[in-house]
Formats: structure tokens, sequence, C-alpha cells
């Protein structure tokens, strides 16, 4: 192929990582565990035989690490493609209680408007289906709004499932999570939280939370894509399958993944150890960071400023500017941010949970989200300073905007 | 003169860095894999237009969010290894386009809105785009020539070399600042040759389908205008023979084009070999006429592009096309102004349409176009003239001047 070496030209991989939000990079020190896993990790984990044991061996190495990690039972982890199926189960199964439990009312849902979207679609499916759902608002610093909440189910307790997540994708934002299962507890209602962005960022205890169901994700802490789990714990859990099979107690059906469901376990125990660590000063970095870009470069607004955020989160918009061009800029210039919400053509769409907190469209528009991690050094918050400015001022010259 | 669209020698677009509009298909793969060889800096974008979902659904009978060809256009950009992003012009588009579509057909008018969306769209906010990411090109995957003149800093615009596929009559509104920053490297290119370096280059889109018609309509068109505008827009009205006779009632002048002969809806055998040959506005009429009262020789236009330096003291010698698949015809342009030219074939032209582009060339050079807004005479009805909607009202006549 004659211009092959022409039009190959590696991907920029150097370039400096700003996206932990959206997954996180395999840690190195992983590499042995991956290499074991490989090699024991053959057979199929529900045969009886020498290989399936091994198999099945490494996954409830994994179960227990979850378990130990997160502060829950082992007996409750369920493995899942992912988060993703993870809260669309979770949803599902909690539809489900009302035929399980022969309850002779349409099944009802509070959902918060800023859940993920595979929470919102699936409230979405399940209520063309004739599931009421209400969202749950949030204030304009993207905290949902418990006082809400609690005037609804004073006036109305007979609900299937409160879902929240405990810390928001986009902007970082830390949701009341203890306050809403306590909340929900008293009216005997399920809880889901989905803990996808807060696991190994702020220390927390499943059992503690006493959500129902809660949600993991492997590589948002630097797993396989591909892996996730639900615990469902409590009074009054219901599981129902989604993905249907004899594996996982007949729950949850397709052969597990012992490879990435190992490694995941390996590095929760790490993280556990303290060998794999996120820089003790990524807050500080990232507080300093939004100090002077607003500093440095006019109209710029910090979403959920003034909440509890996770350490790691910016989610910053720029008056005048479109968002996909200061991201392509960036892209360009050797550095992988987000927009938040990319839908799966990869074009900006205002993000919904911006719309929720009540951000102007433009603005929301205009947002991008700067998320950090394990191996960010000051000097990537630092080079990210010395390109923004000269990025918006001339996306703001030629916005196409007007 | 050198065309710096073909790939004559490698290197030529090193340190340029080129912004190529992949729409999904096989040509714009291919501008971008020969502007890549050619050494430039390539970021292919995407512009999403129009949310085809509810087609789709239609189509697939699934609920799909209809990024097939967003994603086709990945997968080439992935495959030439170069950066790929998708915008969101879907207002832009609805603003510029649909709207303009939409109320050309409630004036009784027929749009063309290919040529909008290029000179709106593509070669605007495009190039805007390509301000914002410090591209000094804008390339697409048209079949025609951009020749830049280094000397004189012109940039002509030519007819492809392969005519077939000609769509240098979809870029005459294209201003010389708009043409000094396109590239367009299909220009020299057959069509079947452009298929084959897809293959060559192992694109994932070497066999795809070429697009047909307007992309944002999947139903009839007059269903489409129907949905978008209340019925106080588009109102009935008397079907009126050339001769002046009352012989039916139309259901909104949108449904009809110039040279029209189905779907009238007339009882009356006598009418059966009519055409839709004009309306008047006064009464809201559909004119009907036999086959012959089609053909004029004279025609205004207006919202003139002139891209070639052109000498209009005395009237000029071209060829015209009044619409993209008609045969060119030679005429001659006198100015009127520089906004609005008179056109008169040396013969008759069959359904010249208000509201398409008339496009002007001297052997294979563009030299401009306008919008066809009238016929230059009323067409005649009941032996009498009368104000018929293609002379509603003349366009400016201004100073003689050239460009």
């Amino acid at each position: 192929m004659k211009f092959k070496h022409v039009l190959r030209k590696s991907i920029n991989l150097d370039a400096i990582y700003l996206d932990y939000n959206a997954t996180v990079p395999f840690p190195e020190s992983a590499l042995k565990d991956l290499e074991i896993a490989l090699k024991k990790g053959i057979g199929n984990p529900s045969s009886l035989h020498a290989h399936g044991r091994s198999s099945r061996r490494l996954i409830n190495i994994a179960t227990e690490a979850l378990a130990s990690f997160s502060d829950c039972d082992a007996e409750f982890v369920y493995w899942t493609s992912g988060a993703s199926e993870a809260n669309s189960w979770a949803v599902h199964s909690a539809i489900e209680t009302t035929v399980y439990k022969k309850i002779n009312r349409k099944a009802k849902i509070l959902v918060s408007s800023i859940e993920h979207e595979s929470v919102h679609m699936a409230a979405k499916y399940h209520a063309s289906r004739g599931v009421e759902v209400v969202e749950i608002p949030v204030n304009l610093q993207g905290v949902a709004d418990l006082d809400f909440l609690k005037n609804l189910l004073e006036r109305d307790a007979n609900w299937d499932l409160i879902s929240l997540m405990h810390a928001n994708n986009e902007t970082g934002v830390i949701q009341p999570v203890a306050e809403m299962v306590s909340l929900a507890k008293r009216f005997g209602i399920a809880t889901h939280v989905d803990a996808v962005q807060t696991l190994g960022k702020i220390p927390f205890s499943v059992k503690m939370l006493g959500a129902t169901y809660t949600t993991f994700s492997a590589h948002k802490v630097g797993g396989f894509k591909g892996v996730g789990a639900l615990v469902v714990q409590g009074e009054g859990r219901i599981l129902t399958p989604l993905v249907h099979g004899k594996q996982q107690k007949s729950l949850r059906g397709g052969t597990e993944n012992p490879v990435g469901t190992f490694v995941f376990g390996k590095i929760l125990e790490k993280m556990k150890s303290g060998e794999i660590q996120t820089p003790a000063l990524l807050q500080t970095w990232r507080d300093e960071f939004e100090q002077k870009l607003k500093a440095a470069v006019p109209g710029v607004h910090i979403h959920g400023e003034k909440a509890q955020r996770l350490p790691n989160t910016s989610y910053v918009g720029f008056e005048g500017t479109d968002g996909d061009g200061v991201l392509v800029n960036l892209d360009l210039e050797g550095f992988s941010a987000s927009s938040g919400s990319a839908c799966t053509s990869g074009s900006i769409d205002p993000s919904q949970v911006l719309l929720a907190m009540g951000c102007d469209k433009a603005i929301a528009r205009s947002s991008i989200r700067i998320s950090s991690g394990r191996e960010t050094k000051q000097s990537d918050y630092d080079a990210l300073l010395g390109v923004l400015p000269g990025i918006i001022e001339r996306v703001r010259k030629k916005r196409t905007y007007s | 003169m050198t065309n710096s669209a073909i790939p004559t020698q490698a290197g030529a677009g090193v340190g340029k860095r080129v912004l190529v509009a992949m729409s999904g298909g096989v040509d714009s793969a291919v501008a971008a894999a020969l502007l890549k060889v050619q050494g430039y800096e390539v970021i292919g974008v995407h512009m999403q237009l129009w949310d085809h979902s509810e087609q789709n659904i239609k189509k697939s009978g699934g609920s799909c969010c209809s990024v097939v060809d967003a994603n086709d256009a990945r997968r080439v950009c992935d495959e030439l290894e170069m950066p790929y992003y998708v915008v969101n012009a879907r207002d832009q588009f609805q603003a510029d386009v649909v709207d303009y579509f939409v109320g050309e057909y409630l004036q009784a008018r027929t749009p063309n809105p290919c040529v909008m969306c290029n000179n709106k769209l593509k070669f605007s906010y495009l190039i805007k785009k390509a301000d914002e990411l410090k591209c000094q090109y804008v390339a697409t995957g048209h079949y025609a020539k951009v020749i830049h003149d280094y000397s004189s800093g012109e940039a002509h615009l030519c007819k492809a070399s392969d005519h077939s596929k000609d769509q240098s009559y979809f870029l005459f509104g294209l201003k010389q600042e708009q043409l000094a920053r396109s590239l367009m490297p299909l220009g020299d290119l057959l069509k079947s040759n452009v298929r084959k370096i897809a293959e060559t280059f192992k694109l994932p889109v070497a066999d795809k389908k070429d697009s047909q018609e307007i992309c944002f309509i999947d139903e009839g068109y007059q269903d489409f205008v129907e949905k978008r505008a209340t019925e106080m827009y588009r109102p009935g009205g008397p079907i009126i023979s050339i001769d002046g006779q009352l012989i039916g009632r139309h259901r909104g002048l949108f449904r009809y084009t110039i040279g029209q002969k189905k779907g009238l809806g007339l009882d009356d055998a006598k009418y059966h070999d009519h055409f839709v040959v004009g309306v008047r506005k006064d009464d809201n009429a559909l004119i009907v006429g036999p086959e012959a009262e089609l053909y004029k020789k004279s025609v205004l236009i207006d919202q003139c592009n002139w891209i070639a330096k052109t000498d209009f003291r005395k009237g000029v010698r071209a060829t015209a096309k009044i619409r993209s698949r008609h045969e060119e015809a030679a005429c001659t342009i006198t100015l009127q102004n520089n906004n609005s030219a008179l056109v008169e074939f040396d013969e008759p032209q069959r359904a010249i349409t208000p509201g398409q582009a008339m496009v002007f060339y001297q052997s294979d050079v563009v030299i401009g176009g306008g919008w066809i807004y009238s016929l230059a005479e009323p067409i005649e009805i009941g032996g009498y003239a009368r104000s018929s909607s293609f002379s509603a009202k003349k366009p400016d006549t201004g100073s003689l001047s050239t460009s």
C-alpha cells in the first residue's frame, strides 16, 4: 500500500489527559495482575473442572476485594457488563417490585434530574410503558432538592424507587445521598445510589449508606471497560433478571469476565493498601487552576463552585464560545478534556445536567469538563492555563454563533 | 495558474492545516485521503444538520439515534488517523436552509436548498469553524475545480473533469474570499476513480451508495411543507387555463412547480395535456397551458453573484443552466445592476422556474449566477396581459456597473 506510511501518523497519546471522569488509565502496577489473570482465567467460571475453578477463584477474589473496599457483603455483589447495565438493572428491578409483591397500582419511581443517562433513559423507557416517573429537581449549585423530596413523600409515600447518584459525573457535585436514603427508609422506599464517580475518590461504606442498590464501574478506577457491579442489600430487596441465564444465581446470565473482574479487584486492593494513589494536593491544584483561570479570562463560569465537589473536577463555561470549538482546539494542542455530555455522535448538545441546574442554554453549550487523577501533575494544570486563554480569545473572535 | 487541489506533487500541503467537511460519504472521504497524501494536516468535521431520528424510526422500526453518517465519517477518519469532530449546526441549517426551503414554496417558488446549504453552511459556517481551528482551508468532496491564481490572487471556479458528476452549478454563490479558502480535490477525478481510490485506501465507505435528493426530506416535499405551515399560509385557489377559463381548484400553490403535468386533477379531457405554466398572485391562481407555453426566451434574475471578472458594459455571451440537470443553453446577459440581470436565450427554454438558480459558464469556467426571479414578459392569460407572479414586482434597476 503505497500511501499507507504517509497516512499512518500515530494518534497523539502523549496528550495531557484530563478526562478522568470519562475513564481512568490502566495503572502500570496492575500489569502483573493482568498477566496472572490471562494465565489463570482461561476456563469458564461455571465449569466444574480445574480450569473452571481457577477462573471462578479469580472472580471470588475480586468480589471479596470490592466488598472489602466498599464495605459491603460479598454475597450481595453481582457483576455486570458495566455501570449502565447495573443502573438499568436497578431501575428495572425496582419497577418489577409491584409485580412481585402483587401491589395493585402502577409502578412509580423518583429519579433525580442529574442522573446518568442510563438511569434517565431506562426511566423514560418505563414511563412509555405506563410507569410513573417523577424527577427530583436540583438547585442552582447542582445539589438535589431534598425538601422537594420530603414534601412529596409526606403527601404520597407509595414509591418503588428513589434514585440519586453519589457524585455527578459532569459537575462533580456531591449529593446528599445519606440523607436521601434515611428519608426513604422512613417511608419504606427502595433506593439506588450510582457510586461510579465516588469509588476511590471519597471514602464511604455501602453498608453504612444503606442504599438498596449501589452501582460501581471498573474502568473509573483504571480497570477495564465492560466490567461493573450492582450491590443489592437490605430488607425487601428485589432483583429481577435483565440478562437471563443461569450464572450468578440465575439473576444475571452471561459468562462472567474473570480477567476484567480480577484486575478490577486487584486495583481496588492496591488502592486500599496505598500502592496506587491519587496526588494528595489534587484539590489544591484544581482550586488554584480555577482561580487563575478566572483571573486570566473574563466571562468564566464554574458550575457548582459553591457546592461540595469531587476534588478532581472542574466544569467550566466560557461566555461567548461554543464548547466544541474550545475542546477541538484543546485536542489539537494536545489536551484531552471533555464536554461532559457527548452524544453518541460526538456532537455537543447543551448538558441536561446544567439545564437542570437552571444554567443558561448558551453557557451550557459553552462548557467543558476538566477532570484530573492519579497521573496528573500540577504542571499539567499550568500547561492548560498556558493555552486556554489564547484559545478562548480566538474562539470568541471567530465564533460561529452570533 | 496552479491547481492546488490535485496531488501533482507530494508535499504540496506541508505545514498547512485544512478542515475537511466529512459527510460520511465516499467523496469527502477520498478528498480527505488525497489531502493527507499531499502532506496537509487534515481535520475532519461532520456537520449535524438535521435530526433524522423521526425518519430512521420509520425506516428501521427501531429507536436509532441517526448517527449512521456521523459514524461512517468517524470510521474513515479513524482509518486515516486524523482528528475528527462533529459540530452541531442544526439551528443554522434550520434557519438558513429549511426555513428558506419552506418559505420559497409558500411563495410559489421552487427552491434549491443545496445551493443555499453550500452558501450558508459549508462555505460560511465551516470557514468560521476553520478560523476557530486555525485551518487555512476548507475542503469538500464536491466535483468541481477551484483553481487558485496566486499571481493575481484570483480564484476560479470550474466544472469538474467528470462532466456527468459536475457540481459547479451548486457552488455559484461562493465569493472570491470563500473560494480563496476552498479546496476541492476531486475536481480532476472520475467518480469511478474515486471509488477505486477509496478501495485502495481501504476506506470503509468505498461501496457506500451516493446520496440522492434532498437530505432532510424523506416524504414528499408537499407533506414536509404542509406540516410546517398552517393553512392560512398555503390557501387553495382556482386553476385557470391560459385562455382564461376557470377549470378547477388547487390545494395550495406550493404543491406545483412549473412544467408539472401530473396531479393537476383536471376533469375536462381537453386539459389533460396541459402543464403548469405559472401562477397569478392576485387571485392565488395556478395557470395551466399547452406545452408550447412552457418555452420562454427572456428571464430576470436577481441576487446575482459574479465570480469571474467580467466586462458587462455590453451584453455578455455565455451558456446558462436554469436548473441543475438542464443542458446549458447559449444566452446574452445584460446587467441591470450588480444584483440583477436580464438573460435572453438564443432559443426558448423549457420551464424556466422562479426560485431556481441560474448559473453562467464560459466554456468550463463559472462566471457567476443568480436566482430566477421572473419571466421578462408576463404570460398572457385569456388574450390580454395580466400581471402574473412572475412580474408582481420588478427587481430594482439601477445604474449599470461592472464588477
